[in-house]
């Protein structure tokens, strides 16, 4: 191996070295070098497919944008037609709910009065028993004086085991209870 | 030359934040469901559920019942026990030469026949079939404090309900008769006897037949009605003593 300057052939390095052999002090460059200006070329490429691409995402977003504007639109829409529902529910249930609590008064007054008429129809049936009772017993004491009267206005009858004059008594204080107690019950019924 | 891969690693960088930009930018709004606002069934009011007239089932068996004796009436209370028969004291309808019921709204009907317990101060009266309800009773123990509601006819007047809980069971004292019957806390008076007793799930459970001036009553627990229901000879005809 030899290594002699300006005859060997260039190496891995050597690439710059030319170039610098070229661009020697004193010396214009004989032709433009093309690598930068590739570079530059693929700089402005992606600089404008940059901003190609943000003109594309802009105007996607816009029309997201005005998607989700609509939508909003329409969300508040139906929040306002909901809005004005539950109103009007609530307003019906606050009147159904009225009706209910006058109802309910209603019934209690309705069924309140049933226990008034069915009690009341149960005091006048009592009255009745008892009256009853008292015409049973007036009815006794009628006979028994109408008995008593036959006995002393015909002198062929008799009280067996009595006097006309016990008998009398007896029929008396009878008559006279029953006259009282069917005054009582007058008093107690309010006539 | 030295900025150059400054400009490409910018550039580089861009389009890494640019691609990365992607991952948050805003979709669309999906559109919305068809279901968006759910529909909702409205309630619906089942007639059945009604009363006819609004009385509880309880008030609705509980029957007045008046009694003609051989020296005047009185009146008790009672309750349903089949669409003929009804359940009340002995002390009630004994003597009785006339029984009338009264439901609670006012109708009247003449009792047939009636028999009487020989130790429970219970009587069972029967009439023509005239009742479309019925009451449930239920043997069952109670414990202190238990609820319970007397539904009846105190002093004859008109229909009310008391409530009230159970104190515990003691020896008879009223009766004499030495057989465990309940304390109750509740008010009753003169004319509430034979009274139905509801536990809380609305079932008659004993009947009252005494009471105090101080909010205690007394019953006898269904168990005797039981017995006597099962046993149809131990029931005694109810003979008045009229001369």
């Amino acid at each position: 191996m030899t290594d002699q300057p300006g005859t060997s052939a260039p190496g891995p390095h050597d690439e710059h070295d030319v170039a610098t052999q070229q661009t020697a002090p004193g010396e214009s460059p004989a032709s433009p070098q093309p690598r930068p200006r590739l570079l530059r070329r693929f700089g402005w490429v992606l600089a404008g497919l940059g901003v190609l691409g943000l003109v594309g995402l802009s105007a996607y977003l816009i029309v997201v944008s005005r998607e989700w504007s609509s939508r909003a639109d329409e969300l508040t829409l139906i929040s306002r037609d909901l809005g004005q529902q539950v109103a009007d529910a609530e307003a019906a249930k606050a009147d159904a709910e009225a009706r209910m609590v006058a109802a309910q008064v209603e019934l209690d007054n309705a069924t309140s009065r049933i226990s008034d008429l069915a009690n009341e129809e149960a005091h006048a049936n009592d009255r009745e028993s008892v009256l009853i009772g008292y015409v049973d017993a007036m009815i006794s004491c009628a006979d028994s004086r109408q008995e008593l009267i036959d006995v002393l206005t015909d002198s062929r009858l008799y009280f067996p085991g009595k006097t006309s004059h016990q008998v009398e008594m007896e029929v008396t204080a009878y008559c006279d209870g029953v006259a009282a107690d069917f005054s009582a019950f007058k008093e107690e019924i309010g006539q | 030359m030295s900025r150059l891969p400054l400009r490409i690693a910018t550039v580089g960088a861009c389009v890494v934040l640019t691609l990365a930009a992607c991952g948050v930018i805003p979709s669309p709004p999906p559109p919305l469901d068809a279901n968006f606002i759910p529909e909702v069934a409205a309630p619906t009011f089942d007639p059945a559920m009604a009363t006819s007239d609004g009385f509880t089932a309880e008030q609705r068996l509980a029957v007045r019942i008046r009694v003609q004796t051989c020296t005047g009436w009185a009146t008790g209370s009672g309750w349903i026990l089949s669409d003929r028969e009804v359940v009340t004291n002995r002390h009630v309808v004994e003597d009785g030469t006339s029984i009338q019921v009264t439901t609670y709204d006012g109708r009247d009907f003449a009792v047939k026949s009636s028999q009487v317990a020989p130790v429970a101060d219970l009587a069972l009266l029967t009439l023509d079939s005239v009742f479309t309800d019925a009451a449930e009773y239920e043997i069952t123990g109670m414990q202190p404090l238990d609820p319970i509601t007397i539904v009846g006819y105190p002093s004859g007047e008109k229909l009310e309900v008391q409530e009230g809980h159970y104190l515990g069971a003691e020896v008879d004292g009223v009766g004499d008769t030495q057989q465990l019957v309940w304390s109750l806390r509740a008010h009753v008076e003169p004319g509430s006897s034979g009274s139905p007793v509801y536990n809380s799930e609305g079932k008659v459970v004993a009947v009252v037949y005494a009471g105090d001036e101080f909010q205690r009553s007394v019953a006898w627990p269904v168990v005797w009605l039981d017995r006597l229901l099962q046993d149809p000879a131990q029931w005694e005809p109810n003979a008045n003593s009229c001369g």
